[in-house]
């Protein structure tokens, strides 16, 4: 009985964190000696097969019989990164409503055909792509390729679906009003890429959602949803002559289209900051978030910026969370990430702490951003964190789910089974100057974005005080799809005390 | 680490009525899982799982310890060790566990329920021996100093406003538990109160340590790439010595018998739609009925093609979400059926509409087609959730921690296997009983009605 249990888990059960980095700590003296470690044993990633159809479809089967399970994910050039300013949500309300009926079947039909075998078939939007993935039980290939083609090339958008979906998504979009770590989120993404589509809600807004039309969806799909732009991951207990000949068969007539790129994301730095803060009176807690435009995934500085990351903010051996959760405990967590995308993404650290140490926070996740800029990684810290970024592969190309992830994203930007090889290499080959130069040419504290949702009264004078000029905005005026981020008509508003 | 807000939303899942075409029986079967058992003269048992395809290892060290072995005005103890054990002991500075692990590119959590708390790294199996090593000396020499526990306690009242006081929803659970059990402790969260937080000594700590984090209340569970000859020595070499604890206390009060229906009314500001929740209670885990109940909850909840998701979210449209679920802890827990109700609706709709699925399923027989679909759902489910070392290692662990006897992991398909569409009709007859029943209403503070407000 422990499904269920596992369902509510993410509810019932508190789930810890960590501590202190030994890179800054007085390691103790031991009294006993560590214990040996053994020879490692090789990994690689598995082989895999590729073959492109005459139509442009890319496809990628990779035999993994561990257990009897498949797993098939196609990635799509069709995420919010094509969302025209005024219709954000238009890409992943295209994805969400694939499967809400096709030419031949019913959202019931479809529902009850991946019910019927206990699998799963997601659809989902995201920022360059839109994907569909399917997980079943190796026997029920068929029916998943089926189901999964049917819902991705003969979606037939009901009107009456549409419709349901938009009642839905208004109703949750009210729910994330009132999530002050969603709109954290979506204020610093609308901010940091200044009305780039990468800063739309990917979910939209009250107001593109109440806009958006079936020709819209349909127009959308037309456009996006075509095969030479597109990549299929067939992973599990399959033999791949046979998953091919089944591909071909269902995928194999989907017609070509017209190909897009994504627009350029403007890198050039602001000379000042921009703080933020979103004013919600009954927030206990502020959430933070601190960042700028970061970079694409191919750039050049990748392998540099993933050890940067790991230093600064990548898990609970980095700094940020040192710093932030175990030095002072102001957080349950601490960290940061770059997004990275067919264009530059988002460098983003975040916190959510009490109200009271907002501001203590976000100077401390400052300052730990500016030692880097300023200060060469000490050589065992770069270690363990280049040894952290190496070591993990195994754990990642363990399920048909994870390998098809790491195919697929090497894939969509024209690498191969080399890049995934030779990545941990390349980490290695990082230095502390490498790690340093990176951060001083493409890192700015001086002018990040801020943005902090929380009970603006209890620190805004604090917060002004310490880093200046801040723009205010009561959370119920708050406009996603405004650079101002404000609902047009209202003055800006000092809250009380 | 950042861990993702978690929201009600999160938790129900979609669910169906078919009607539209049958389900035939899936031809694989989850695999059995093999184990290799043991225990230590100091009390610890161990199991070990051997899975060479990928060279990691899953390490899992559960204690019979959780929420509910705490006294009264002492929550949240069982949670807060899940912090203190990160800091340090004998042979290990404050967050070197940690950073051991992430630097050879593991992964490690802890998770605290009502029952039990497992501590668990996923590895590189060359670094077994080395990890049991430290495993050993946290349990041997925990370091449980006075700055510890003020600083872990720090951030555990920041993880309580993250995941309960600040988002939303976040307090309905709390609410839930907290009228549905009058007694069990089952009726305060694994994370405390912040008053219970604020009131804890080290002293109190450190005896709710001594009592229960000792080898005698402990299972080792190994699953992935190792020779278990070889592991066994290391395990005896570093586990052995440590001393046995006393007997483990297993006095926990009794919910009485519930005799009348409760109904309970909130306002929230951080509830923005309206919440109906109908809390049965039902019996504890390795029950017979409880493999009735959870075909009943596949068939209410599980995909969008369920009962409940179908009339409320799809062709009622009122609500948001819609479930039915169970709650299956060690001793008896609770069925709960659950609802958003979208703008607009009320509670009471989302309650008739609950009510009346509830007394279908007690007035007639399940389809075959659904309860075919039922067992394919939790055979597929077993077959997905053992893709992974950890995975396995779960599933050992949790048969043999809570009801003794790991060999019952492999049993479980069978048990749903015989369950008939009488069966399901008998349960819902004999637990969904109005005198059996809580009713939670959570309602956005705005709709107060005026002459409550403060």
């Amino acid at each position: 009985m422990r499904i269920p249990l596992r369902r509510i888990a993410a509810l019932v059960l508190a789930v810890q964190a960590t501590v202190l980095g030994a890179a800054q700590e007085t390691m103790k003296p031991k009294k006993q000696p560590y214990p040996p470690v053994q020879e490692p044993r090789e990994v690689h990633f598995p082989a895999f097969e590729q073959k492109t159809l005459a139509n442009g479809l890319r496809v990628v089967v990779i035999q993994h019989g561990e257990t009897p399970s498949v797993t098939v994910q196609l990635l799509l050039r069709a995420g919010k990164a094509f969302d025209p300013a005024a219709k954000a949500g238009l890409a992943s309300a295209t994805a969400r409503l694939l499967r809400e009926g096709t030419a031949t079947r019913s959202s019931q039909q479809i529902a009850q055909a991946i019910d019927s075998v206990g699998g799963t078939l997601d659809t989902y939007g995201s920022m360059d792509s839109a994907g569909a993935s399917l997980q079943a039980t190796s026997d029920q290939l068929d029916l998943g390729l089926d189901l999964l083609s049917d819902v991705v090339l003969h979606p037939s958008f009901p009107a009456e679906e549409v419709e349901r979906w938009r009642r839905q998504t208004l109703n949750g979009l009210q729910v994330q009003q009132e999530d002050a770590g969603y709109l954290a989120d979506a204020a610093f993404d609308r901010a940091v890429f200044n009305g780039h589509p990468y800063g739309l809600p990917e979910g939209g807004t009250p107001e593109s959602v109440g806009s958006l039309t079936r020709d819209d969806l349909v127009a959308f799909h037309r456009e996006h949803y075509v095969p030479n732009q597109a990549i299929l991951a067939v992973v599990g207990d399959v033999k791949a002559a046979d998953a091919f000949a089944r591909v071909e068969r269902v995928f194999g007539s989907w017609p070509k289209g017209k190909e897009h790129e994504v627009a350029k994301v403007e890198t050039a730095q602001r000379g000042k900051p921009r703080i933020v803060v979103i004013d919600m009176p009954d927030a206990v807690q502020s959430e933070i978030r601190v960042g700028q435009v970061g970079i694409a995934f191919t750039d050049p500085d990748a392998f540099a910026a993933d050890v940067y990351n790991s230093i600064v903010g990548g898990g609970p051996g980095a700094r940020l969370y040192q710093e932030v959760r175990s030095k002072r405990g102001l957080a349950y967590g601490a960290g940061s990430g770059f997004v990275k995308g067919i264009q530059p993404g988002s460098f983003q650290a975040s916190t959510s702490t009490k109200t009271d140490s907002t501001v203590h926070a976000l100077e401390v996740m400052l300052d730990t951003m500016r030692e880097l800029n300023k200060t060469p990684v000490p050589a065992p810290e770069l270690e363990s964190r280049k040894t952290y970024l190496s070591g993990v592969f195994p754990l990642q190309i363990e399920t048909p789910d994870g390998i098809a992830g790491k195919v697929l994203e090497a894939m969509k930007y024209g690498l191969g089974r080399e890049y995934i090889e030779s990545y941990r290499g390349r980490i290695d080959a990082v230095t502390a100057e490498q790690v340093r130069s990176f951060a001083e040419r493409r890192i700015h504290p001086e002018s990040a974005l801020v943005v902090v949702v929380g009970n603006a009264s209890a620190f805004l004078p604090e917060l002004q005080k310490k880093l200046g000029q801040t723009e205010v905005i009561p959370y119920k005026e708050l406009d996603l799809l405004r650079a101002d981020l404000r609902r047009p008509g209202k003055a800006e508003e000092k809250p009380a005390g | 680490m950042r861990k993702r807000n978690i929201v009600w939303p999160a938790l129900a899942l979609a669910a169906a009525v078919p009607a539209l075409g049958g389900a035939a029986p899936l031809k694989v079967q989850p695999p059995q899982l093999a184990a290799r058992e043991h225990q230590l003269a100091n009390g610890i048992k161990v199991l070990l799982h051997e899975d060479h395809s990928v060279p990691v290892v899953a390490i899992q060290v559960w204690y019979h310890v959780g929420s509910k072995n705490e006294r009264a005005g002492r929550s949240g103890f069982a949670h807060l060790f899940e912090h203190i054990m990160f800091k340090g002991s004998e042979n290990l500075a404050p967050g070197e566990f940690t950073e051991y692990i992430q630097s050879i590119g593991g992964r490690y959590n802890a998770t605290t329920d009502f029952d039990r708390t497992l501590y668990f790294e996923i590895i590189p199996s060359n670094h077994l021996e080395r990890l049991l090593w430290m495993e050993a000396d946290r349990m041997r020499a925990l370091d449980i100093s006075e700055a510890n526990f003020l600083s872990e306690r720090d951030v555990v009242k920041e993880e309580r406003r993250l995941r309960y006081d600040n988002p939303p929803f976040g307090r309905l659970f709390e609410v839930v538990l907290g009228n549905t059990f009058t007694r069990h402790p089952y009726k305060i969260l694994s994370i405390g109160s912040m008053a219970d937080l604020d009131a804890a000594t080290i002293e109190d700590v450190r005896a709710f340590h001594s009592t229960y984090y000792v080898p005698n209340n402990a299972t080792l569970v190994l699953a992935g790439d190792f020779d278990p000859q070889q592991a066994l020595g290391w395990i005896e070499k570093y586990f052995s010595p440590i001393p046995k604890g006393k007997e483990i206390p297993r006095e926990i009060p009794k919910e009485p018998d519930q005799t009348a229906e409760r109904r309970v009314t909130e306002y929230d500001a951080n509830t923005p739609l309206p919440v109906v929740m109908l809390n049965y209670h039902v019996p504890e885990e390795g029950h017979p009925d409880l493999y009735a109940l959870e075909v009943a909850s596949r068939i209410l909840s599980d995909g969008q093609s369920s009962r409940l998701y179908r009339k409320m979210v799809y062709e009622q449209q009122i609500a948001l979400q819609a479930s039915g679920q169970s709650l299956t802890l060690e001793d008896p827990g609770v069925f709960f059926f659950f609802t958003i109700l979208q703008q607009g609706h009320t509670v009471d709709e989302g309650e008739k509409s609950l009510v009346e699925e509830i007394e279908k399923l007690q007035s007639q027989p399940v389809t075959t087609e659904e309860l075919d679909k039922a067992k394919n759902q939790l055979i597929a489910g077993q077959v997905l959730g053992r893709q992974t070392v950890n995975g396995k290692a779960s599933d050992i662990g949790h048969f043999a921690v809570l009801l003794g006897d790991w060999r019952l992991v492999n049993q479980q398909i069978e048990k749903y296997q015989k369950v008939s569409a009488a069966d399901v009709q008998a349960v819902a007859r004999k637990y969904f009983r109005p005198e059996n029943l809580t009713v939670v209403h959570m309602l956005p503070e705005a709709m107060r009605p005026s002459e409550e407000k403060k």
